[in-house]
């Protein structure tokens, strides 16, 4: 596993290098704008690209701009983006302009090194990955849960694990279900909130997230 | 001491009182010697004290102006003058005289309206001139023309004739002849200088001039023909003292008219008073030209900067050289310019009219300057205080970087240390339990900074707008927020600010106080505003009062130009609306 880390804060950029480091993850670059990380990308290929959401020059979601340009330049590296705003707003643009392999982690997920390093695996695989604390919060708000009210308990879960990018066989492993039953519930969850079902992973995570964070339409 | 004049209100009074035995005696003099009827009697008084009390009102309401004693005396002498039939030697005599000058007197008064002064060498010199002539052909005629000639009296009832020095009759016809000669070149003359004055006359003058000239015209010519119109009689009159009586009348009530229109606008310039109020400077000039029938009227504002009178097109007003405009300046108590008019001549004429004038101008332009001054200095309240609030939003701003970049890097940098430390210890130890311990205190501090964060500046007002920060905030918020807004809003960032604050207040409000079940956040565009509104199902009650979180929002949505409103009856639910000003 290669990743290249992008900070703007030195501190950080060399502490998460140290983490990874000794979690047998090759950090092969460090950058610290958006500029130098495209061209670490291009350079250096690697799995996944970790990025500060906020960077030079304007400190405001510059990271998200960085995906979108990877995205482009640099389809094959997946891109870990680290955030202080639990904003499921961010999680969904993120989700929404990149195809495959992109996540949206709380900064304080660093303090959980497996989490982490999970995350980036599963990014590395292709898959997204969505702060649970992002989606707990979304989901625990009232507002989600009288439109979710429509959902069963172990439908809820199910639909809680969709929006952090589970895949169907990574829900199974977390609630101890065959796949057939979870392909049984995500079915009705999509049926029940009118949803469109052909959707992939990735896409099906910004359906969910957006279904989460969007107004009801009356 | 006394005033000078003190007396001539009293003459007024006098002759007020001592007409009617005057003219009740000159009637019976009329009746005796002449035989004519009581009912003519009757008329001739009516008439007469009605010309003459109308003259003394007049007089009353000018008692600095000539115009008025001199109608009083013409009207006078035409209420006594028969008084001069009386066959008394001295009394014919003078009597004789005053009849003569008195046309002169009419013609001086004509003249002198309505100022009461005399305009240029032309007319003095014609005034002056004809009350010489006439009273030097006059006492000649006394001299020379034997009583029997000059009364028009048969030879026995013609009182002892005057100190005649030498009765001779080719003199006495030739000053006949001049008299006529005379009286006709004055009636033309005097006609001559009413219609110079009637053409250089402005329009607004003539409005007042041409009931006083048409009489006077009309009062010269009937002494022209007076002479040469066959008497004729209808009923107990004769033609000519119909004429006479009628013309006399219609001179009191001439010049009484125009004096008092000129009070009507005085009257007037009161009632504009009431309209003033209010008024700014260049909507005074189109109350002010009607009343004033000055349909030119052009007032100009006083510009310090310019030092200029600036009029309502922005123009600046030159001042009036000659001709019918005259510029009247206006300057304020403490001595400062405040405006000046451009009028037509004929106001000066009105000593009372112009002061009406230029009081009621300079209150509205004293008014409307106190108002500049206030508004001006309330713009720079409200400037100061949007000032002061968008230095506190981007000190907020800039507090909310800081944590991020200070503060929670700092921090994340001590979590990956403690974890890297636990590498290195034994994960069973107590160490690592401290260790642990000591993540899970330090996961918790950057939570709460990061709320804290949020608090202070929401980063997505920044990067997604007004309408992304509300839902994000509703999803936040302890119970069902309906949220109703549209997708693209274009706002200035104080008012994208204030729009937010209200709405993160208001549902913090709703979740801390209204037992609410629901809310509703609105954001409406709507032309140069944008209304933002949040409403709830609670009890209501709420208040704006001192040290309320409402008086707070109130007045961060007034800095920022607009006004907020809180409906809040008891058990009904609480709408807090604000209404911003897009451009601010």
């Amino acid at each position: 596993m290669r990743v290249v880390i992008a900070d703007d804060s030195l501190l950080v950029r060399e502490g998460l290098a140290r983490l990874l480091d000794a979690a047998g993850i090759e950090v092969v670059a460090q950058a610290g704008d958006v500029g130098s990380l495209l061209h670490a990308a291009l350079l250096h290929r690697p799995d996944v690209a970790i990025v500060d959401i906020r960077m030079p020059p304007a400190f405001t979601d510059e990271g998200l701009r960085a995906a979108d340009e990877l995205a482009l330049h640099s389809p094959a590296v997946g891109v870990l983006v680290l955030s202080q705003y639990a904003e499921p707003a961010y999680a969904a643009v993120l989700v929404e302009k990149s195809p495959r392999g992109r996540g949206y982690l709380l900064k304080e997920r660093v303090l959980h090194r497996d989490e982490l390093v999970g995350a980036l695996y599963r990014i590395a695989a292709g898959e997204t990955v969505v702060d649970p604390a992002i989606v707990d919060a979304t989901v625990s708000a009232s507002a989600g849960q009288e439109r979710l009210s429509v959902l069963t308990a172990r439908e809820v879960e199910v639909l809680r694990l969709m929006a952090e990018g589970r895949t169907d066989k990574g829900i199974c492993e977390q609630l101890f279900l065959s796949p057939k039953t979870v392909a049984t519930h995500v079915q009705h969850i999509f049926a029940k909130l009118d949803l469109p079902h052909d959707a992939g992973d990735n896409r099906r995570v910004h359906a969910v997230l957006a279904y989460l964070t969007a107004q009801p339409r009356h | 001491m006394t005033r000078p004049w003190s007396w001539l209100p009293w003459l007024r009074r006098s002759i007020w009182v001592l007409a009617l035995p005057a003219g009740l005696a000159a009637e019976s003099v009329l009746l005796t010697e002449h035989l004519n009827t009581p009912i003519y009697a009757v008329y001739d008084l009516a008439i007469g004290f009605a010309a003459l009390y109308i003259s003394l009102a007049v007089w009353e309401s000018r008692p600095r102006n000539v115009v008025g004693p001199l109608l009083v005396g013409y009207t006078a002498w035409f209420v006594v003058s028969p008084v001069r039939l009386i066959p008394h030697p001295a009394w014919i005599s003078v009597s004789w005289v005053i009849n003569l000058l008195s046309g002169v007197w009419l013609a001086h008064a004509a003249l002198a309206y309505p100022s009461g002064r005399l305009r240029g060498r032309p007319e003095r010199g014609f005034v002056a001139f004809a009350y010489a002539s006439l009273a030097t052909v006059g006492a000649a005629q006394l001299l020379v023309t034997p009583a029997r000639d000059l009364f028009g009296c048969p030879e026995s009832g013609c009182p002892a004739r005057p100190p005649l020095l030498q009765a001779d009759t080719a003199l006495a016809g030739a000053l006949a002849t001049t008299e006529t000669a005379l009286i006709v070149a004055l009636v033309a003359v005097f006609a001559a200088l009413v219609a110079r004055r009637f053409i250089a006359a402005s329009n607004r003058e003539r409005l007042r001039l041409w009931p006083v000239a048409a009489v006077v015209v009309a009062a010269s010519l009937k002494d022209l023909v007076e002479n040469l119109l066959p008497t004729i009689v209808v009923g107990p009159f004769e033609a000519n003292d119909l004429i006479d009586h009628a013309v006399e009348l219609g001179i009191a009530v001439a010049f009484f008219a125009g004096f008092y229109s000129s009070r009507l606008e005085r009257s007037h310039i009161a009632d504009l008073l009431a309209r003033f109020a209010g008024a700014r400077a260049d909507t005074i000039e189109p109350l002010l030209a009607p009343v004033l029938h000055d349909p030119q009227l052009r007032l100009g504002v006083w510009d310090p900067e310019t030092g200029a009178y600036i009029d309502a097109r922005g123009t600046a007003l030159l001042p009036a050289e000659g001709g019918d405009r005259v510029m009247t300046c206006i300057s304020g108590d403490d001595g400062e310019p405040l405006g000046a008019l451009i009028h037509d001549r004929s106001v000066c004429d009105d000593a009372r009219l112009l002061d009406a004038v230029t009081a009621a101008t300079r209150l509205a332009l004293e008014n409307d300057r106190l108002h500049a001054r206030v508004a001006a200095q309330l713009d720079e309240v409200r400037a100061s205080r949007a000032r002061i609030v968008q230095a506190g939003d981007d000190e907020r701003r800039r507090l909310e970087r800081d944590l991020h970049d200070g503060a929670q890097q700092r921090l994340l940098a001590i979590g990956m240390a403690l974890q890297l430390a636990r590498d290195q210890t034994d994960s069973h130890g107590s160490a690592a339990e401290l260790l642990r311990e000591a993540e899970a205190e330090l996961e918790a501090a950057l939570v709460e900074l990061r709320q804290l964060a949020r608090g202070i500046h929401p980063a997505l007002l920044t990067d997604q707008g007004l309408v992304g920060a509300v839902r994000s905030t509703a999803a936040r918020t302890a119970l069902p927020v309906d949220v109703a807004a549209p997708d693209e809003l274009q706002v200035t960032p104080l008012v994208e600010k204030t729009a937010y604050f209200v709405v993160s207040e208001a549902l913090q409000n709703v979740a801390k106080h209204a037992r609410a079940t629901r809310a509703q956040v609105r954001i409406v565009r709507d032309g140069d505003t944008v209304s933002v509104e949040v409403g709830d199902d609670g009890v209501g009650g709420a208040a704006v009062g001192a040290g309320t979180g409402l008086a707070g929002l109130r007045d961060r949505v007034e800095a920022a130009g607009g006004t907020l409103t809180v409906n809040s009856l008891p058990g009904n639910g609480t709408v807090v609306r604000a209404v911003l000003p897009c451009e601010s």
